[in-house]
């Protein structure tokens, strides 16, 4: 009797924490759809304590996406570094991942060992900056995207999954004469796609995501701003929402306070990765490194 | 015998040149990966060095600044900001790894313990959302919920207490910096956990029952002894990650000139000072000592992991 009990009990106190957790997880994203969804009339009047509005409008969205081109500019530039930077991060990782797998290719320890260094020591901002600058990146695209060609630690992930494709599969193709880079692309590329999926989705999400080295390399170059770097600056620079507002409020009547501005910007720069997640959330386990954890 | 050793050699150097050809596409492919890691990887931590030790001036650049020697380190090892800054970034990280730590473990317990496949399922994927989220996002979020004018603060004024400005008030700073981290990072910290739960052979689990063992005599003998592995290389992980740990991203987002003096860490300070006011030679020396005593932490804790729990990084 006894036993069920606590059973029981501890079933009861599980249910009740991640439950907890689960609202904490998603309620500032409702709140957040809630105000970027609410016009000004009706923010006053209730006050700020409401989840979502009476009277839904989309003005916010109306005016951050046609009154303005700054934000479809800086959307189409989240869009372009994501395909181009993943597309060209995953072919260079993956090409390094697989022939530090490749226990009989003359160099594999060099290629390792140079992949280990850049994980074990950084060249630091400045001298990175230095770099950037020397090579004329600045203010262009490519710096965006060139300085995290590789991610080495997807590398080691690779080598994990490349190294664990069972002998046999590749030597049936060894009979019948494939040369390496056929082997590369008929057998092991479609054995690969979790990991494929996950480490992209992963590298997608990161450049989707990614301010700070538009912020150092493109200081001057606002139309290749990413979306995130203008949410940023809109965020930090408190009477930016007011002057943006003041800006755009003469032609529409109904105006919207900057809070629910700013989170209009905070869903648009949200929205395309709630898109993607179901889809691959099946693979994340696939690229989640384990190391070498000894028997 | 040399007849032996060198038709060995010849053997050996008949395989490589064979095995060079084998592999001669993607020695061709690995040009552009392997350029990208000399040029922007290894290059810079060579000016590193080479900046560390000149006075940087614009008319001089890298190469033609004056060597000044150890001058830039003396300078901030004298320095009373930076003493300040490394002993913010030493906090930092401490706070998140002590806070961070744990939470991910537990969650990953009760969610393997859950008796609903379904609903275990449905937890997963709504928890582990926010770490897709920018710091940028986060930010939003933070703003709107703890602004003098947010939900929060609304609560507070609804339950008769006083509003109060949690952005503006250092005392907050920490708190809001780490919760927030938690927030995005927990439900994501419990994948790798769960990985190695499902390794766990479930007979052990039907045994324990049946000799009535509870859910907390469960957990204790069977689920943590299971994933003791993995949490020793979180920690090693972790333990490795201690000065690069404390976030740069997302203080740059939370931080603001009230709260310098507790917020501003290496990261903030080289890019705000160094990069921000030309200071390079004093920035790279700042990343230099960073990155060098990083590399020491990893190696020391990978050794440990080994020595002691059988774990490595590689």
């Amino acid at each position: 009797m006894k036993r069920i009990s606590s059973e029981k009990t501890y079933q009861v106190f599980i249910y009740l924490v991640v439950g907890l957790l689960v609202v904490i997880s998603v309620f500032p994203l409702v709140y957040v759809l809630g105000l970027s969804l609410t016009s000004e009339t009706e923010f006053l009047k209730r006050g700020n304590l409401m989840i979502f509005p009476y009277e839904p409008t989309l003005t916010g969205y109306r005016r951050v996406l046609f009154a303005t081109d700054t934000y479809v500019k800086g959307l189409g530039v989240s869009v372009a570094r994501v395909i181009v930077g993943t597309v060209t991060k995953m072919i260079c990782t993956m090409i390094l991942g697989y022939m530090v797998s490749k226990k009989d290719l003359p160099g594999n320890k060099v290629l390792m060992g140079m992949v280990l260094v850049t994980i074990l020591y950084g060249g630091g901002t400045i001298p990175t900056f230095l770099t950037v600058s020397g090579l004329g990146l600045l203010n262009t695209f490519w710096a965006m995207i060139l300085p995290g060609l590789v991610d080495s630690w997807s590398v080691l992930v690779f080598k994990q999954f490349f190294g664990n494709i069972p002998k046999d599969v590749l030597e049936s193709a060894e009979i019948d004469g494939s040369s390496e880079l056929q082997k590369f692309i008929r057998i092991v590329l479609p054995m690969s796609k979790p990991v494929l999926a996950s480490l992209g989705l992963f590298a997608a999400v990161g450049h989707w995501n990614s301010w700070f080295d538009a912020a150092i390399y493109l200081s001057s170059k606002h139309e290749l701003f990413p979306l995130q770097l203008i949410l940023r600056n809109l965020l930090t620079s408190a009477n930016l929402g007011a002057e943006l507002a003041a800006d755009l409020v003469g032609n529409l009547e109904e105006t919207q306070t900057s809070t629910s501005l700013r989170m209009v910007v905070v869903v648009v720069g949200t929205v395309p990765i709630l898109c993607v997640y179901p889809f691959l959330q099946k693979y994340f386990t696939a690229g989640v490194y384990t190391g070498a954890v000894k028997e | 015998m040399g007849n032996v050793k060198n038709a060995a050699v010849a053997v050996k150097k008949k395989n490589f040149v064979k095995r060079v050809q084998k592999y001669w596409v993607f020695y061709i492919l690995a040009i552009v990966p392997v350029a990208y890691l000399l040029v922007f990887r290894f290059w810079p931590i060579l000016l590193q060095i080479v900046l560390s030790l000149k006075e940087y001036s614009i008319k001089g650049g890298i190469w033609k600044s004056e060597f000044v020697g150890l001058e830039n380190f003396k300078t901030l090892f004298l320095d009373d900001d930076f003493h300040q800054i490394f002993f913010n970034t030493l906090r930092i990280s401490i706070l998140r790894l002590v806070c961070g730590f744990f939470p991910p473990i537990i969650l990953a317990i009760m969610l393997f313990d859950m008796s609903s496949n379904k609903f275990r399922r449905i937890s997963q994927s709504i928890l582990y959302i926010p770490h897709f989220f920018s710091w940028v996002i986060v930010y939003g979020i933070v703003q709107i919920l703890f602004q003098s004018t947010g939900y929060i603060n609304y609560i507070l004024e609804a339950l008769g207490f006083e509003s109060v400005d949690f952005l503006m008030k250092s005392q907050y700073f920490l708190p809001i910096l780490i919760g927030s981290g938690i927030w995005k990072g927990m439900g994501w910290g419990t994948i790798i956990y769960l990985a190695a739960l499902t390794g766990i052979n479930t007979e052990l689990f039907e045994a324990a029952k049946l000799d009535g063992a509870g859910p907390l005599q469960r957990i204790r003998y069977i689920t943590l002894p299971g994933i003791t592995g993995v949490i020793m290389f979180v920690l090693i992980m972790d333990l490795g990650k201690l000065l690069s740990a404390a976030g740069t991203e997302q203080i740059l987002l939370f931080y603001n000139p009230t709260n310098y003096t507790i917020s501003d860490v290496i990261g903030t300070w080289v890019y705000r000072q160094g990069l921000g006011k030309m200071q390079y030679s004093l920035g790279a020396a700042v990343s230099f000592f960073e990155s060098t005593i990083g590399l020491i932490l990893v190696l020391l804790s990978n050794w440990l992991g080994k020595k002691f729990a059988g774990v490595g990084v590689w």
